[in-house]
């Protein structure tokens, strides 16, 4: 093997071999990813969905489970009227001012 | 060019100001009143090291310090491993490289109070992992460590370093960028298997890499509390007290401005020890090369 | 809900004392009608912690409780343990 033909492959310097699925340690290398990726994703996944269920479903304790009956109630309720001590504006009020906050920095 | 240095100067007043009068003028003056018997509002008096003596005689702060050694050092370690695991796969697998850093890096940008309370979720023995587990056909199955005394320290482990090994696979993805081609090619040639290329190759090439890392999880380190007040609150009893949480508490909650700042100086001046060693062997590694 | 007959019957339940000392204490327990004359007794009553106790003096008590429920201390050790909390 030449230099010419590795200065055809990519830049880290290693040649194309077999495509992906045949190749076990690609495989494996790729299985791993995906579970880390996996593992990672949990706790964003398990936000999302609790968000989208009711207070009874959330109650009967099946964490990893599809909302039954999807409904945004909860997030019209968070950005509006969620309290936190003694004003009940929900995230609103604060987020406006975090977004002027980036950008009068920038 | 005289001139020129003198404009620079005057342009870096206001960072100097800022500089010698918020964050050395605050530490001078937390300093002070943790020798004082401060409690809800400053007071002038002087008495010595006494606040210091009552510290080292609380129990809770003794379970803090020794709590942040042992989650200090299976976070660095489990967050240096897993980064560093993590780029090394990235880099090999271009395919996918763009989504699987984006869903690796994302914990690093939440807050964690926020994601604290999903950790605190799955991690809850009756309605998450365990729970779920057990749902699926096996009822034996046991993962309550969050409200094990011996073992909730390790949920605080698992949650941050979820938060923080996106951060080092970035740094070091930058590091293995920077590696000259040939040495994989000449790698390959001899026959070297990859697990040794990187052992013995790769990761001494890292040192820089991974100590810029190491630092930025030490500086985690000292300052983690809204991971166990969003996780634990401190855990069974005090089983995962830390630090920054018995300074707080002590400055709100209990009105004890003066202990909070005796608390505060010890945390400073560990951060110090641990650091001046370092920072000793930097500049005499600048002045041998020099 | 303060009655004489109500506060006997929860009392019984609970396994506390009422709230009113005039109460007849024979159908309680022995320790309850312990209890009772504990709190007949006037040199024995404290005051609420939560307000005659400084907030750091109340943290300290508690401290000392959550030390002893969840780690094996001596009872001795206990006793300093309070007394040095409340000394500050």
């Amino acid at each position: 093997m030449s230099l010419a033909t590795q200065k055809g492959a990519r830049a880290s310097g290693r040649r194309a071999g077999p495509a992906w699925y045949a190749n076990p340690g690609r495989l494996g290398l790729l299985a791993l990813l995906v579970s880390a990726a996996l593992g990672f994703l949990l706790p964003l996944y398990v936000m999302g969905l609790t968000s989208l269920k009711s207070m009874e479903e959330i109650r009967q304790g099946a964490l990893l489970s599809l909302p039954a009956q999807p409904s945004l109630a909860a997030w019209r309720a968070a950005w509006s009227s969620a309290c936190t001590g003694v004003a009940c504006e929900g995230v609103s009020a604060g987020f406006w001012n975090s977004v002027l906050i980036v950008v009068r920095a920038r | 060019m005289k001139s020129l240095l003198g404009r620079a100067h005057l342009a870096l007043l206001p960072m100097a100001f800022t500089a010698l009068v918020c964050y050395l003028g605050s530490t001078l003056w937390s300093i002070r009143i943790s020798l004082s018997s401060s409690h809800t509002f400053p007071v002038d008096d002087f008495v010595g090291l006494a606040q210091y003596r009552r510290l080292f005689a609380n129990e809770r702060w003794l379970h803090s310090l020794q709590n942040l050694g042992v989650y200090g050092a299976l976070f660095v370690l489990a967050s240096l491993l897993l980064g560093f695991l993590l780029a090394v796969l990235i880099e090999r697998e271009v395919r996918l490289a763009g989504g699987l850093r984006l869903v690796f890096l994302y914990p690093y940008a939440m807050s964690f109070i926020a994601t604290g309370l999903a950790w605190q979720w799955l991690l809850n023995p009756q309605f998450g992992i365990q729970e779920t587990v057990r749902r699926w056909g096996h009822p034996q199955f046991r993962f309550d460590w969050l409200v094990d005394q011996d073992r909730a320290l390790y949920t605080i482990v698992i949650a941050t370093v979820w938060q923080a090994a996106g951060l080092v696979m970035a740094i070091l993805l930058a590091g293995l960028r920077g590696i000259d081609p040939d040495i994989w090619n000449a790698a390959r040639l001899e026959g070297i298997p990859a697990w040794r290329l990187y052992a013995s190759v790769i990761v001494p090439m890292l040192a820089a890499p991974f100590a810029t890392a190491a630092l930025l999880l030490l500086t985690a380190v000292a300052k983690l509390y809204d991971a166990v007040v969003a996780m634990t609150q401190g855990g069974p009893g005090t089983a995962s007290e830390v630090p920054a949480k018995f300074i707080m508490d002590h400055l709100f909650g209990r009105a004890n401005i003066a202990q909070a700042s005796a608390g505060a100086t010890v945390l400073v001046l560990s951060a110090l020890l641990v650091l001046a060693p370092v920072l000793y062997a930097r500049v005499r590694a600048a002045r041998a090369r020099s | 809900m303060t009655a004489r007959a109500t506060q006997l019957a929860f009392s019984a339940l609970k396994g506390s004392i009422p709230i009113r000392g005039d109460v007849d204490g024979s159908q309680l327990d022995p320790c309850a009608q312990l209890g009772l004359a504990i709190m007949k007794d006037r040199s024995r009553q404290v005051g609420n912690d939560e307000a005659y106790l400084t907030p750091d003096q109340n943290g300290a008590m508690a401290d000392v409780l959550t030390e002893y429920w969840n780690r094996d201390l001596a009872v001795e050790s206990v006793q300093q343990r309070i007394a040095a909390a409340l000394a500050d």
